[in-house]
C-alpha cells in the first residue's frame, strides 16, 4: 500500500472540505487552516467554512505529470480566489475545455476521485472546480 | 570582526553522468577546490543536497562525502532547502567560518538526478511544493511555475513569445562553457516550437536534468586568506561581503503576491544591507532561471528592474556584457545545468572565477561586486549572497 492510513484520516479536512480558520486576535483568516495565526502568532483561532463561488486567477494545463497522475493528462490545476473572504486554494479545474479557461472564470466546489491504491486499498478523492453550471 | 573569504572553487561538468557516482563527483569536486587553494584542507563540510533520500537512497550524505573526499573524521551533514540547498549550505558554512568554530570550511553541493526515470525525477523534485495543499492535487513543479508565467504574461500583457529570449541568451553563453550541461545554440522559433511540458512553459524554457557537484572553501581573517591564496600566486582576494536567506510559505496560493518572491527580496535586503551596497552597485549576477519566468521574477525581486518590466528590458539587450548587472555569463539553470542542491555552490565559484578573472567561459566586465541567487520551491526559501573583490 502506498498511502498512510493515519496521514490520509487526517487529510480528509483538506481533500473533502473547504476549512480554513479566522484568528480571534486579528480577524485575519488562514488557509490552508493552522493551529498558529501566520499573521500574527496567536493561537486563539476558530474554525471557518470556506463556502460560494470562487473565481479563476491563473492556470496551468500539465503534460509532463508526477508519477501516479498519468490517466488525468493533462492535468488542469488553478489557482482560484473566493471574492468574500480572499481565500485562494490550489486545485484542479475538471470539466472544463482548455480554451473555456479565462481569467475570472465563475467555478463552484465539487469532489473527485483521484488514486485508487491497488484492490485493497485506499480510493482517494480530492477537491476539485468546475466551472459553474448554468441556472 | 574578521571577514569571511572564498580561497578555492572546484565543480565538475554537469550532464547525466550514468557512470559516475554521486560520491565520485564530489570527490572531484573537492579535490579541484583543495587544489585551488594551494592543497589546504578543510576541517568542516557542508554538503547542499535535495533528492538523495528519494533517488539515490542514501542519508547520513555529509559523513558519506566527507569520507569519500578524504575528509573522515571532520563534522560534516547535509543541509536541504530544495533546489535551495546549494545557498542555504552556503549560508550555514559561512556562520560556521565566521563563528571560528572550523578554520577552513567546505560547502560543498551535489546531486544524482538520473539514477531514475523521469517520472520518479518529476515527483521527487516537486516534493519542494507543499504535500498536503498542492501535490495531492498532481501539480508538477514545472506546472507551479508555469501558473506564475501565466498571470504574469496576462498582468503585464506579454506573449509567450517574449520570454523566449531567456534561454535563447542562456545557450549562447552555455556554447562557452566548457562545464554546461547544454553547449548548442537555440532560436526563438526553436524555442516557440518546443514541446509544451506544462503550459504555458515549454521545453526550452526548463532547466535540464542533469548531475553534478560543487565545492568552494571559506577562510576567516583576511591575513589567513592572503596567505592562502598568495601561496599559489594569485593577488585578488574574494571576500563575502553579505549574505541573506529568507522563507515565504511552501503554497503559492497564500502568498501576499504571487508575482513577486517575497523571500527573495527579503534575502536580498539582508544581503545588500551586511554589505552595505544597493542593486545598483552590482556589477556582476548569477540568478536561478530554473524556468525564462523564475529568471525574470528574480531579477525583478533583486531590485534590477521594476516589476513587470524585466521581461521587456531583456528583449532590448539589457543584462547582456556592459549592462549593470551582467546576468548568467555561465548559461545559467538553463544551460549550464541545474543540478539541485549543487546549484547554489555553482553559482558562487562561478561569481568567484568571474571577480578574479578566470571563468573559464564567456567572462564579465571585469567585475569588482558579484551576487547570486539561488531560489528552494518557487520562491520558498532563498539566499542571497554578495562577493566582493579586494585586491
Ligand atoms: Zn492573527
Amino acid at each position: 500500500m502506498k498511502y498512510s492510513i493515519p496521514r490520509y484520516w487526517r487529510s480528509r479536512r483538506n481533500l473533502y472540505r473547504l476549512e480554513a480558520v479566522k484568528c480571534r486576535s486579528c480577524s485575519k483568516i488562514n488557509y490552508p487552516p493552522s493551529t498558529t495565526c501566520r499573521y500574527c502568532g496567536s493561537r486563539d483561532v476558530e474554525l471557518f467554512e470556506v463556502n460560494g463561488l470562487a473565481k479563476l486567477i491563473t492556470w496551468t494545463a500539465v503534460y509532463s505529470e508526477p508519477e501516479g497522475f498519468e490517466v488525468f493528462k493533462p492535468i488542469v490545476v488553478g489557482v482560484v480566489e473566493f471574492p468574500e473572504c480572499g481565500v485562494r486554494v490550489l486545485a484542479r479545474i475538471t470539466d472544463v475545455d482548455l480554451n473555456e479557461l479565462r481569467e475570472g472564470l465563475v467555478l463552484e466546489p465539487i469532489l473527485r476521485k483521484i488514486s485508487e491504491d491497488g484492490e485493497a486499498g485506499i480510493i482517494r478523492y480530492s477537491l476539485a472546480f468546475r466551472p459553474k453550471m448554468k441556472e | 570582526m574578521d571577514g569571511v573569504y572564498v580561497v578555492g572553487v572546484g565543480f565538475t561538468k554537469i550532464d547525466r553522468l550514468f557512470e559516475r557516482s554521486a560520491r565520485d563527483l564530489f570527490a572531484e569536486a573537492m579535490a579541484k577546490a583543495i587544489e585551488d587553494a594551494g592543497g589546504l584542507k578543510p576541517n568542516a563540510l557542508v554538503v547542499g543536497n535535495m533528492t538523495s533520500s528519494v533517488l539515490m537512497e542514501q542519508d547520513s550524505l555529509g559523513a558519506l562525502m566527507a569520507d569519500y573526499s578524504g575528509l573522515r573524521g571532520v563534522p560534516a551533514f547535509k543541509v536541504e532547502a530544495a533546489c535551495g540547498s546549494g545557498g542555504a549550505a552556503f549560508y550555514t558554512g559561512y556562520a560556521i567560518a565566521k563563528s571560528g568554530l572550523a578554520e577552513v570550511v567546505a560547502v560543498g553541493g551535489v546531486e544524482k538526478l538520473t539514477e531514475m526515470p523521469t517520472e520518479s525525477v518529476t515527483k521527487a523534485l516537486a516534493q519542494a511544493a507543499d504535500a498536503d495543499y498542492e501535490l495531492i492535487h498532481g501539480i508538477s513543479f514545472t506546472g507551479l511555475n508555469a501558473m506564475v508565467m501565466r498571470l504574469y504574461m496576462n498582468k503585464y500583457g506579454y506573449m509567450y513569445e517574449d520570454f523566449a529570449h531567456w534561454p535563447v541568451r542562456m545557450h549562447e553563453y552555455g556554447s562557452f562553457n566548457p562545464y554546461a550541461q547544454l553547449r548548442n545554440r537555440v532560436t526563438i522559433e526553436q524555442v516557440v516550437k518546443s514541446q509544451v511540458i506544462a503550459d504555458p512553459i515549454k521545453l526550452l524554457d526548463c532547466s535540464p536534468i542533469g548531475d553534478g557537484a560543487a565545492v568552494v572553501l571559506l577562510v576567516r581573517g583576511e591575513e589567513r586568506a592572503r596567505e592562502v591564496v598568495s601561496s599559489i600566486g594569485r593577488d585578488v582576494l574574494i571576500e563575502v561581503a553579505g549574505v541573506g536567506l529568507a522563507t515565504d510559505s511552501v503554497d503559492i496560493a497564500s502568498r501576499r503576491s504571487l508575482l513577486t518572491l517575497d523571500s527573495v527580496k527579503l534575502a536580498a535586503q539582508q544581503a545588500y544591507s551586511m554589505a552595505g551596497v544597493n542593486s545598483r552597485i552590482i556589477d556582476y549576477v548569477e540568478v536561478h532561471d530554473a524556468f525564462s519566468i523564475t529568471g525574470y521574477v528574480s531579477l525583478e525581486s533583486l531590485g534590477f528592474s521594476d516589476e513587470g518590466k524585466s521581461v521587456k528590458e531583456w528583449m532590448e539587450g539589457r543584462f547582456a556584457k556592459g549592462s549593470k548587472p551582467e546576468v548568467n555569463f555561465s548559461g545559467g539553470l538553463k544551460a549550464r545545468g541545474h543540478p539541485v542542491g549543487a546549484t547554489g555552490v555553482y553559482q558562487v565559484a562561478e561569481v568567484v572565477m568571474q571577480l578574479r578573472g578566470d571563468f573559464p567561459g564567456y567572462r564579465a566586465s571585469d567585475p569588482e561586486v558579484g551576487l547570486t541567487q539561488n531560489i528552494g520551491g518557487v520562491g520558498t526559501i532563498s539566499s542571497v549572497i554578495v562577493l566582493r573583490r579586494r585586491r
